[in-house]
């Protein structure tokens, strides 16, 4: 873990109250310069009023939110001016074009951003073909690609994207996803949140998983990975002296023909109950053909946390 | 401070409405010319020049101006009046509001840029209506009378201008009860609705108040917004206690403006922009 003072932004206590039902509750975490954090959570978890509150669309009930340092409530112009932000579907002045949107928000960043930097944004996000076509003939895609070139046109240190995987082509997921590693090389600091799971996978750093507006999970993504079922598929040449040993290691596992499927309990790291498993098989003078870990996705770790979550309710 | 504004001028003027609007008010003046001047022919030459001598060519060209420009002048308050609901709401429904409040203005600048704006489109509106009307006059019944007096020492072109200030003063009002509507609503349909029918609310109120106003104990009401509304300084006015001086109105309208305008800054400050 990097040292707190790279924290870029900080994201303390934040709670959200809207007609008694409480969005958010307590919820903080930390992104550190040039990492990435994966904002995970199923539908309605608070994903996106977080982002909201962050970029002051939305005031929280209680806590607060600082960027590079500034209050976004207290000190909001100055707060923003380090913020990059895609909320929700990106929406445009249809009846511009995709360059005449750009040059409108680029004369609110206050910084200087010449047209030939908007082109070059407009170039770098795939768009180079429909930069003077009006944004109302753009395909869900186009408009996510110009999201995301309205994000990052004034060169940001922290980044903001809610769902940017939302319409785009395997091609288009592949582009954003390099794009995504140069700013983050670049020590730009990166929210993404995302239902597709997989994407944050080859993404994310850091993970934040937030379930009934409750931060459930903070950590990195291979302590994630660890939080779901893994299993060791083993085959050995006595099954039915295998099956005394797993009994008195009082394993889950079921069993067809001499192939096993052992279960690995959560809590138990998948590693040591392998090489556990490998020791006692030896002792016992059982040979062993076939021993393989298979660890959990980060698809079936997160669905083994949000339930977990739901079962302790 | 001034990209905000010429940003939300940018945009008034790429929407087609704007123009749609305008065009509508033009195309209304040039009918009433049209027409007048038709009129005009069809009585001279019945005439026979016979009896309407009295008429002069210069009082022909005065009045005309004064009905055509009052008739393309007619529409530009309530065509100010919808575009003003338009500025606002239309970022709400769709969903633009997002990009522009995560940037680096407070949302004090963002709305105030914003009103800027609307008010330069009533003024435009206004201006180009007012030109418009004197080159129809010009070219339907000759430039000479237009130097003429048409009220209170004023020729056309002098009454014209005090015209529009006029309108400009007491539509700011409107506007800034506009901003009010505008600032809690999302949907740019029942803003625009609410807001033509806030326009013929505030006549009855203001004729229920005048009433009032003619009371001895009463006369004090000729502050409320709704008189002030009415106030023209191009009309000479009574001795009457209820009546508003020309300098007294005018502060009045700018400090109502202001209390309007600052009610809409409070509510969209306060406004969460909630999930779509």
């Amino acid at each position: 873990m990097a040292d707190t003072t790279d924290n870029t932004v900080v994201v303390d206590k934040l709670s959200k109250k809207m007609h008694y039902v409480q969005i958010l509750k307590d919820v903080s975490f930390t992104v550190q310069k040039g990492r990435i954090l994966g904002l995970l959570g199923p539908n309605g978890a608070g994903k996106t009023t977080t982002l909201r509150i962050m970029v002051h669309l939305m005031r929280p009930s209680a806590g607060s939110v600082s960027i590079m340092g500034e209050d976004v409530q207290k000190n909001f112009t100055q707060a923003i001016r380090h913020v990059g932000a895609m909320i929700e579907a990106p929406e445009f002045y249809n009846y511009l074009s995709g360059f005449k949107n750009l040059r409108l928000l680029a004369d609110m960043s206050r910084k200087r951003i010449s047209d030939d930097d908007i082109n070059a944004v407009i170039k770098t996000v795939g768009l180079a073909n429909h930069g003077n076509a009006k944004v109302k003939t753009y395909s869900l895609g186009m408009r996510q690609r110009l999201g995301v070139a309205q994000a990052i046109l004034h060169k940001p240190e922290v980044l903001l994207l809610d769902e940017p995987f939302n319409g785009l082509d395997p091609a288009g997921s592949h582009d954003f996803r390099i794009l995504m590693g140069q700013l983050r090389d670049q020590g730009t600091s990166i929210v993404i949140s995302s239902h597709i799971l997989s994407d944050i996978q080859a993404l994310a750093d850091d993970l934040v998983v937030l379930q009934h507006g409750e931060v459930t999970y903070t950590g990195t993504m291979d302590e994630l990975v660890s939080h779901g079922t893994n299993h060791i598929r083993l085959v050995t040449a006595k099954p039915d002296d295998t099956v005394v040993i797993l009994q008195q290691m009082a394993a889950h596992y079921t069993r067809k023909d001499d192939a096993f499927d052992i279960t690995v309990d959560t809590n138990i790291d998948p590693h040591d109950y392998q090489k556990k498993l490998a020791e006692t098989l030896f002792n016992a003078g059982i040979p062993v053909t076939t021993m393989q870990l298979q660890q959990a996705s980060l698809e079936e770790s997160f669905l083994a946390l949000t339930k977990q979550e739901e079962g302790d309710k | 401070m001034f990209n905000l504004y010429r940003n939300e001028m940018r945009k008034l003027w790429a929407k087609k409405s704007s123009w749609i609007l305008l065009l509508i008010s033009l195309t209304l003046a040039a009918l009433t010319a049209w027409g007048m001047k038709a009129l005009n022919t069809a009585i001279t030459s019945g005439a026979n020049s016979a009896s309407t001598a009295g008429v002069s060519g210069g009082s022909k060209a005065a009045d005309a101006f004064l009905a055509i420009f009052s008739m393309g002048n007619s529409l530009v308050s309530i065509f100010a009046i919808v575009i003003t609901a338009i500025i606002i709401t239309e970022e709400f429904s769709k969903n633009t509001i997002k990009i522009l409040l995560t940037r680096p203005y407070s949302r004090h600048a963002i709305l105030f840029s914003k009103f800027l704006a609307s008010l330069s489109y009533l003024l435009i509106s206004s201006l180009t209506v007012y030109v418009f009307s004197i080159l129809l006059t010009g070219a339907f019944f000759g430039f000479g009378g237009l130097t003429r007096t048409v009220t209170q020492g004023m020729n056309a072109y002098v009454y014209g201008i005090a015209a529009v200030g006029t309108a400009f003063l007491a539509n700011a009002i409107y506007l800034a009860l506009v901003f009010i509507l505008a600032a809690g609503m999302r949907s740019q349909g029942l803003a625009i609705t609410f807001s033509i029918l806030m326009t013929f609310v505030v006549g009855i109120f203001s004729e229920l108040l005048t009433m009032l106003m003619m009371t001895k104990h009463w006369y004090w009401l000729k502050w409320n917004p709704f008189n002030l509304l009415n106030f023209n300084p191009l009309v000479k006015a009574s001795s009457s206690p209820a009546a508003l001086s020309p300098v007294g109105g005018i502060i009045g309208l700018l400090v109502y403006t202001a209390i309007f305008y600052l009610i809409a800054d409070y509510i969209f400050n306060r406004r969460d922009v909630s999930l779509s």
